[in-house]
């Protein structure tokens, strides 16, 4: 710290002046340059002082002098603090970092989250970083009360600053959530309840336990822990186990049920790496199902290392007027030295771009996905894919909303886009069931191995001001995606023009109401492009996207 | 869609066997009999379905748990029959022999199967497909189900064993009897009771059993082991009835199955030579064996733990005692 007398240019040092304290104490509120309400005792150094070699105050000047200010006036102590601020980085070392409050939360799990203030360097960036650590602490949901206190350092140390952090825990470590949610996959609609325990083991750590259950498709039990900023990494960990059964009989004649667990990392900074393994049970209580269906049926073991990376630079992901998310997930499944494990690599890729139009809140969106599965290891062409993992496209989800994939393709049934398989007839009720011949024959469909989609979307506000208010808006959109299996015995051979060739399109225009907690389309969509294996319909159909 | 004629999804193959599986056999082996061209495939992934063989013809699709099994199926179907034409009495006998062999005689293979030490057996009949750990744990529910069918637990399962064995003792006697030197059992053509016990005596003949009561009380019965060898050949071998399809390849699991033609395996050959037997005395010498082993290695361990630590604590005493 360089020792010289100072005039408002340079460097200055903030320290502690003898009984005066300078304090500043701030509840979250972000921090700028007319902040003044925040500020509720400030003193500042004197502009002339003389220092010594090392640094120390002169005291007795100093508390003179003091004495004799008048300036006991906070607005404007506050204004001078915030014109210094706005001025020049003012050099600080963080001195200590005190935690009060903790009852039964390790002292570990807030020091993790209070390292950035540690490493500020100056008084803008402490505050920042004050900040940042405010809301992180609060996101725990473990404190009813966080408050960061920034004072002046020890009086032999001028220069520093300590941090002291009083929280106050909640009383009520419960937490539960019952609702009704929507699956646009399955068409249902699902009751979940979750009950939530934080805080349990002191480690700022929430474990869950979520019932789910939607009649007669989907019923999941899980639960997980989730334990923020992991032994002094960034990221924090997840980790959860689950046994859930889905019901695809009515698409795909099979009912599969999976145990497993799985255990993450979730960065911040938008990258994922988890580890799942889970035990698959495919079966057919229909006693229907098609050749292929048949070949899928059984036990298998998924033990699969998955990353994703994620950025997401809309300013709204169920209304998207500006930026552009971009989404990237890779999964290598097979992890272990027994070759009977399943075995397939799987990435996807999606990107989506918004551009405002400047008049009646509109917004141009583009979006496109394209996802490849294959199995691995020797003689993969001629192995198939397992058909929990492959794509398919259709169904009731919107366009619009959070990165699924190239799943979504407006006017096409649930599961409806790409290759079938004929069901076959049990043979004892075939005999019996006179009018079967007469009944279309139904089919399987078998989803696809490669698959891209893309759209545009144009949306506007409603001339109605009502409707303005109450955020509904229309919206027109052209949509487009094709599917295909690459390996498997009964494939056919594909080529890169066969596969534009056979691109399914549609577009049509809509309604959009969104709400807190869903975004609820309703569209007439026409097809402009199918193969007939599709199942499309023209006409008025519901979309429905959960912001989870 | 491709016509893919008659298909017939059963367990993988093994030890010569186009299929390993006692209850998968039987279908196999009458569709032989009946000279019908058909394709096998293989389901690995399903040990414990109770639905296998299964039967796809055209787009209608037969399951053995259906009535009748595979053969009321083919009936049904109209694709073969072996059992028409038989005379009243005739069809009495075959209905009461079929009952006999599809109830004591598999009852008596179950229990040999599963509740004796025949681990490898199973593992290669049923999950050979399957990684750790789910085969062990499928294995784990499968036993406790034939547990629980054939009304077995740890305290009756003396009674239990000898009553099946029991049973099984008279099935091969009534069968050595109505076979006397004939060809076939019934009327002097091949029936779906043939195909039954044909597919009871193959199984015996080719899995690696150990103890099994039931070989040695189906060697009693000369006329039973003559008749099964010389079916043996003729229909796990290469005759070709009809007209057989290109053989497909089903999707291929990992794991070890035979060929997926419809011819079968080369010839009845086993890899090995005949099965080493082990009598009780046998089994019981090397578990006494292998404990006596143990407990020599823990105490040559424990020996030089110990005396170990009592030549280091001599040593740092004479030093304590020298510093002080």
């Amino acid at each position: 710290m360089g020792a010289r007398p100072d005039e408002g240019g340079g460097e200055e040092q903030v320290g502690d002046i003898g009984k005066d304290e300078w304090r500043e104490e701030e509840d979250g509120r972000p921090l700028d340059a007319e902040k003044g309400a925040g500020v509720e005792q400030v003193d500042m150094e004197k502009e002339q002082r003389d220092l010594d070699e090392d640094g120390d105050d002169i005291i007795d000047d100093d508390d003179e002098e003091d004495e004799e200010d008048p300036l006991w006036d906070a607005p404007k102590l506050a204004k001078k603090l915030s014109d210094k601020l706005s001025r020049e980085p003012i050099k600080i070392r963080v001195h200590d970092v005190q935690i009060r409050g903790t009852v039964k939360t390790k002292e570990s799990v807030l020091e993790a989250q209070l390292q950035e203030v540690k490493r500020a360097e100056t008084m803008q960036e402490l505050l920042q970083e004050s900040v940042k650590a405010n809301a992180r602490l609060r996101g725990l949901g473990v404190f009813e009360k966080c408050t960061i206190t920034i004072d002046a350092g020890p009086e032999e140390l001028p220069g520093t600053a300590n941090v002291t952090v009083e929280v106050e825990e909640t009383k009520r470590p419960f937490s539960g959530d019952v609702g009704v949610f929507s699956k646009p996959e399955t068409k249902t609609w699902t009751l979940d309840g979750t009950v939530k325990w934080r805080n349990l083991l002191g480690y700022g750590e929430t474990i869950d336990a979520t019932g789910c259950y939607g009649w007669d498709t989907t019923s999941e039990l899980s639960a997980g822990v989730n334990y923020p900023r992991f032994h002094g990494l960034q990221s924090s960990l997840i980790s959860r186990a689950t046994i859930l059964t889905q019901d695809w009989q009515k698409y795909s004649s099979y009912r599969e049920r999976l145990k497993g667990f799985s255990l993450g990392l979730i960065n911040e900074d938008n990258h994922e790496v988890s580890y799942n393994l889970t035990w698959r049970e495919l079966e057919d209580p229909t006693r229907q199902a098609s050749h292929a269906i048949r070949r899928q049926l059984g036990h298998h073991l998924l033990s699969s290392l998955k990353y994703t990376f994620k950025v997401d630079e809309r300013d709204s992901a169920m209304r998207p007027t500006r930026g552009y998310a971009f989404t990237s997930s890779s999964q290598l499944a097979g992890i272990g030295p027994d070759e009977k494990l399943l075995r397939f690599a799987r990435q996807e890729l999606e990107l989506r771009y918004a551009v405002p139009l400047g008049f009646l809140n509109g917004a141009l969106n583009f979006g496109c996905a394209g996802g490849i599965i294959m199995p691995w290891g020797p003689n993969f062409l001629s192995k198939s894919t397992p058909i929990s993992d492959r794509y398919f496209m259709g169904g009731h989800t919107s366009l619009l909303g959070n990165l699924k994939g190239p799943s979504a393709l407006l006017g096409f049934r649930t599961r409806g886009v790409g290759p079938n398989a004929a069901r076959l007839i049990p043979q004892t009720t075939g005999q019996t069931d006179a009018s079967a011949e007469e009944r279309p024959r139904m089919v399987d469909t078998l989803g696809g191995d490669l698959a891209v989609s893309g759209f545009v979307d144009v949306s506007m506000d409603l001339p109605f001001r009502i409707l303005r208010e109450w955020g509904i808006h229309m919206h027109g959109f052209a949509c487009a995606g094709n599917l295909v299996p690459l390996t498997g015995e009964d494939r056919a051979s594909w080529s890169w023009k066969g596969f534009l060739d056979t691109f399914r399109v549609s577009c049509g225009a809509g309604l959009v109401f969104p709400t807190k907690l869903f975004r609820l389309e309703v569209n007439y969509c026409y097809i402009l492009r199918k193969q007939e294996q599709d199942r499309a319909k023209r006409g008025i159909q519901v979309s429905l996207t959960s912001p989870h | 869609m491709a016509d893919r004629g008659l298909v017939l999804l059963l367990r993988s193959g093994a030890w010569g066997l186009p299929t390993a599986c006692p209850v998968c056999l039987p279908a196999y082996v009458y569709l032989k009999l009946a000279g019908v061209a058909f394709t096998p495939q293989y389901a690995t992934f399903q040990p414990d379905s109770d639905v296998l063989p299964v039967l796809e013809y055209g787009d209608v699709v037969g399951y053995g748990s259906d009535s009748g099994g595979i053969v009321g199926v083919l009936r049904r179907e109209k694709v073969c029959d072996l059992d028409e034409g038989l005379p009243e009495s005739a069809k009495a006998d075959l209905n009461a022999y079929t009952a006999v062999v599809n109830s004591w005689l598999s009852d008596a293979l179950l229990h040999d199967l599963w509740l004796k030490e025949n681990e490898s057996v199973v593992t290669q009949v049923y999950l050979s497909s399957l990684p750790w750990p789910i085969n062990k744990a499928i294995d784990w529910k499968q036993r406790r189900a034939v547990q629980k069918h054939l009304g077995i637990n740890t305290e009756n399962l003396a009674e239990r064993s000898a009553e099946l064995y029991r049973k099984a003792a008279a099935a091969y006697e009534a069968l050595s009897v109505r076979l006397q030197d004939q060809d076939f059992f019934i009327a002097g053509k091949p029936t779906s009771l043939d195909a039954a016990v044909l597919g009871h005596i193959f199984f015996l003949q080719h899995a690696p059993l150990e103890l099994s009561v039931l070989k040695e009380e189906l060697s009693k019965h000369r006329n039973l082991v003559v008749y099964a060898e010389k079916m043996e050949s003729k229909l796990l071998g290469d005759s070709a009835p009809t007209v057989v399809p290109p053989p497909k390849s089903s999707s291929p699991p990992p794991g070890s199955y035979a060929s997926s033609s419809s011819k079968g395996t080369a010839g009845p050959n086993n890899t090995k030579a005949t099965p080493k037997k082990r009598t009780e005395k046998d089994k019981l010498f090397r578990k006494r064996a292998k404990y006596f082993i143990i407990a020599q290695v823990a105490a040559v361990l424990l020996y030089v733990v110990f005396a170990g630590i009592e030549v280091e604590d001599d040593g740092l005493e004479e030093d304590g005692g020298v510093d002080d």
